[in-house]
């Protein structure tokens, strides 16, 4: 017997504490609820919370600077891309259906284009794809620019010097290499440069043409050689008058074309009249939030329009003015894949530019080795080149090559599905916006109905007329295969 | 040759730094080093021993960091001093050589060991994206290629040599990368069981192909491609190179077109755009010299290896030979005592054949000496690993 009441009151001592600490739980938990509750009113007491309220009302980038702003008293910067209105993501493509329809894989889209066909040696390119400028010592490593002239001779694409020095193995490594003449105090005693295409630089769009000193840390030896004053100054304002300045490049580039490169601007219209009336082959529009390793983010995150606007306006204008055939438009900025170029493209550029998004796919399976001590650009902008992890080249090159290949082959994939047979074939016909603005100020449908599409221009209506009489071709060679039934397909491989 | 004023040496520059490049400076090490100074441009801070660059048959791409020689180290151990700078130009009448990051460069004596240029332009779409061997980085991406192969039809391809018409004939610069290549590929995916998946064709401009090698030693690759199954295409002249394949027009006329999932090619080559632009070539690139490697017109300018107007096949070995040629004679002139006997033009190849095996084949007019089997192979290997390790040096220098 007295095991059992012993037992019992072992139980009912048990049950009595658990249902206490239960009651002691939600009492302290209403406790705190109602404490929070009142302290969410006290507008002077929020403490963490109010972190949460500020966030929301002020963006993480702005706060960051502010407190740059404030602990180093000098313009604040952080590097990649900048904020802009992304018009692409209000694009989508309108696919081929029934006339034209879908093209097969074979025979392969044609993506190979040449920019400054009016040049003696135009630049060709296997697809329409250049590494934009990030110089060496200025912005990126010198391992970084190793890999993007191995990647880029890997795939066929052009890689642009930037301000910075011509790194020596970039000469001998790269068939396409853009030398960009700027504005830098050590390029106006630098010698003339075996390249594929000369780019005098004005501006971009994260400085615009504004005075930009670099400190000389991170510069190459070479650069802090021929610039004693321990700092890299780029000027303000063109270093000679363009008509000059673009006469000394193509003496310089011995028939190689001559591009400038303008931050895309409300008046691009009349930077055109003036770049095609000093003979440019090639116009670079950089359009807003492009990416830099170090610019005032005030500049940075404020200045140009958006790429595609400047795209779809200079190609409008070099349409009227009848120059399109003999001047080529590249366009950069907020540039992210094979569907951005696809429709920057179509908007009427030639080729378009990337950098940020090269950087992040050459530094792909690298990236947590610095995490989380040291920042991601720490792997590739020049500032990071003296910390103590060092790019793996060799892995960098394949990624950013692999990267390179997958966009080539979406691009193309893009392509097909459009019934685009050549990439110079695309145009606004193939886009369709998603808001009445995007269409209004990107002229293209809008498939809200409303927005008429364009008259196509005549190049475009040629192109129609192809595809039209490729795809009669394809359903006719359809129709004799099918009543060929049962004849083998013709082999692959070596044949006539 | 006018002696610099100052410490009384000779400044001696030597532009690259490869085969050629790197066996003038052992040479010099060991001749004349108390004679002379030596500055040595490279464009990068590494050689690269393209010998070993055809593993990427087989090897993982990390492959090449093994074939990479630090120079800053072997110019250390020679007293040389290193700029890794890109020659823009040499401008003989001032004695100087333009760079393209720093003040000239000036020089008593000049060696070029610049090689020869890929001349991608011979070919409408030909480029160094479309696949080939040459470089650490390009090879690199071959056996990146290679570690994700699932089967297909892999193609080689010759490109053509141009010379000019005082160098002896030859239809490429040099073949036989491509032959050890496919024999090792073939080799390792059939200890894989995965050969019967793979085709392989090798399309040279060659009427034989290894034209390089001696009679015997050609009749031997004949034999192990065909005991390989490689379809062996010679006479062939491609005329373009699209998304859709390769055209080209075989000995027969014909045109035909071949759709490789993987192409590797020994591009084509041409003369040394850096000797054309300082006017030094015989016309097409190459350097016209005498027989101790010596310009015909410019006395104290040698030019070693494949830019040397003479050199065929391009061969390291030979731009090895042309550099102790040359050097030696730079020596006598020096005061040295030294013997200094001219270049005999002579050929030697050693070819992987997979399978721990390898040829050796040493050619010199009609005289042909060839060996195959393990032998061979350990020696290659036991070079590679030496020259590697010695900085481009050996302790018996060819
Ligand atoms: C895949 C492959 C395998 C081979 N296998 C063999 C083999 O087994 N046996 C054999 O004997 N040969 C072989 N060869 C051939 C051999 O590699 C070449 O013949 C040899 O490299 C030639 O040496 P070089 O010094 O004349 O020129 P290169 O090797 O071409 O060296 C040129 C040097 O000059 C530098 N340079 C070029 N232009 C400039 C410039 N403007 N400014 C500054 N520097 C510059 C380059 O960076 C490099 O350092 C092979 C070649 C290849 C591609």
């Amino acid at each position: 017997m007295v095991p059992v009441a012993l037992l019992a009151m072992v139980l009912a001592a048990g049950f009595v504490g658990a249902a206490a600490t239960a009651v002691a739980a939600v009492y302290a938990l209403r406790r705190l609820a109602h404490r929070w509750e009142d302290r969410l009113a006290d507008v002077s007491g929020l403490g963490p919370v109010e972190l949460v309220l500020a966030g929301e009302a002020v963006p993480v980038r702005d706060a960051v600077l502010t407190l740059q702003r404030a602990a180093h008293a000098v313009p604040a910067a952080v590097p990649m891309e900048s904020p802009a209105r992304d018009w692409l993501s209000q694009v989508r493509f309108d696919p081929a259906t029934l006339c034209p329809p879908a093209r097969p894989p074979r025979p392969a889209v044609r993506l190979e284009v040449q920019l400054g066909p009016g040049a003696v040696v135009p630049l060709r390119l296997a697809f329409p794809l250049l590494l934009s400028g990030m110089g060496w010592g200025v912005g990126v490593s010198d391992d970084v620019r190793q890999v993007l002239a191995e990647a880029g001779a890997l795939t066929g694409v052009a890689v642009v010097s930037g301000e910075g020095p011509p790194l020596p193995v970039e000469l001998e490594t790269l068939p396409r290499w853009v030398w960009q003449w700027g504005r830098s105090s050590w390029q106006r005693t630098h010698a003339s440069l075996p390249s594929a295409m000369i780019e005098l630089q004005v501006g971009q769009a994260s400085e615009g043409g504004t005075e930009v000193r670099k400190p000389a840390r991170h510069l190459p030896r070479v650069v802090r050689r021929a610039d004693a004053r321990g700092e890299l100054r780029i000027a303000a304002g063109l270093p000679l008058p363009l008509d000059v300045w673009v006469r000394r490049a193509r003496e310089a580039g011995g028939g190689v074309p001559v591009a400038v490169k303008l931050p895309a601007s409300q008046h691009l219209e009349e930077d055109l009249a003036l770049a095609t009336a000093a003979g440019v082959d090639v116009v670079v529009l950089d359009g807003a939030g492009a990416g830099t390793a170090s610019s005032p983010a005030v500049l940075a995150d404020h200045l140009a329009i958006p790429t595609p606007v400047a795209a779809a306006r200079a190609h409008r204008w070099l349409t009227r003015r009848g120059l399109r055939q003999g001047v080529s438009l590249v366009v950069s900025g907020r540039v992210h894949g094979a569907a951005d170029m696809a429709k920057l493209l179509a908007l009427g550029a030639d080729a378009v530019a990337v950098g940020t998004v090269a950087l992040m796919a050459l530094a792909h399976g690298q990236v947590a080795d610095v995490l989380p001590g040291r920042a991601p650009t720490s792997l590739v902008l020049a500032k990071g080149a003296d910390g103590p992890r060092r790019l793996d080249r060799d892995l960098a090159a394949e990624r950013l090559a692999n990267w390179l290949v997958a966009t080539r082959d979406e691009l193309a994939l893009l392509c097909q599905s459009l019934g685009v047979g050549d990439v110079r074939d695309l145009g606004v016909r193939h886009l369709v916006a998603e808001t009445p603005q995007a269409a209004r100020v990107l002229g293209i449908a809008w498939y809200g109905g409303g927005a008429p599409s364009p008259p196509p221009a005549v190049p475009q209506i040629e192109a129609l007329a192809r595809d039209v009489l490729a795809a009669g071709r394809q359903a006719r060679r359809a129709w004799a295969r099918l009543a060929a039934a049962g004849a083998s397909p013709p082999s692959s491989g070596a044949g006539t | 040759m006018p002696m610099p004023s100052g410490t009384g040496r000779v400044r001696v520059v030597v532009l690259g730094a490869h085969f050629g490049g790197l066996a003038v400076l052992h040479w010099l090490h060991r001749l004349v080093a108390k004679a002379v100074d030596v500055v040595v441009v490279a464009a990068k801070p590494y050689a690269v021993f393209k010998p070993d660059l055809v593993f990427s048959a087989y090897a993982r791409p990390r492959f090449v960091g093994a074939a990479r020689i630090d120079l800053s180290d072997v110019c250390r151990r020679l007293g040389v001093r290193l700029v890794v700078d890109y020659a823009l130009a040499v401008e003989p009448d001032l004695r100087r050589v333009r760079l393209a990051n720093r003040p000239p460069l000036p020089y008593d004596v000049l060696f070029l060991a610049t090689g020869m240029d890929w001349a991608w332009e011979l070919i409408p779409g030909l480029g160094p994206e479309t696949g080939f061997l040459c470089e650490d980085y390009a090879s690199r991406h071959v056996a990146a290629r290679m570690a994700g192969w699932r089967g297909g039809r892999i193609a080689l391809w010759a490109g053509p040599l141009v010379q000019g018409p005082a160098s002896p004939p030859a239809p490429t610069a040099c073949e036989c990368p491509l032959v050890e290549w496919v024999l090792m590929a073939h080799g390792h995916l059939r200890s894989q069981g995965r050969r019967t998946a793979t085709r392989f064709a090798l399309v040279t401009p060659a009427r034989a192909l290894g034209e390089e090698l001696g009679p015997r030693a050609q009749a031997r690759v004949a034999a192990h491609l065909a005991g390989a199954g490689v379809q062996v295409v010679t006479g062939a002249r491609v005329r373009e190179v699209t998304a859709d394949g390769v055209v080209f027009e075989s000995a027969d006329g014909r045109v035909r077109r071949m759709r490789p999932d993987l192409s590797v090619w020994m591009p084509p080559a041409a003369g040394s755009a850096l000797a054309r632009r300082s006017g030094l070539d015989d016309g097409w690139g190459w350097v016209p010299t005498d027989g101790h490697m010596r310009h015909v017109a410019l006395p104290d300018l040698y030019a070693v290896g494949d830019i040397n107007a003479v050199t065929v096949p391009k061969r390291g070995h030979t731009a090895m030979v042309q550099a102790r040629v040359a050097v030696h004679h730079l020596a006598r002139r020096l005061g040295r005592r030294v013997q200094a006997p001219p270049y005999r033009p002579s050929s030697l190849s050693l070819l992987h054949l997979g399978g721990g095996r390898a040829l050796l084949d040493w050619t010199q007019g009609r005289q042909e000496v060839m060996w195959e089997g393990r032998g061979p192979h350990l020696l290659k290997r036991a070079f590679s690993w030496a020259y590697r390790r010695g900085g481009g040096g050996l302790p018996l220098m060819p």
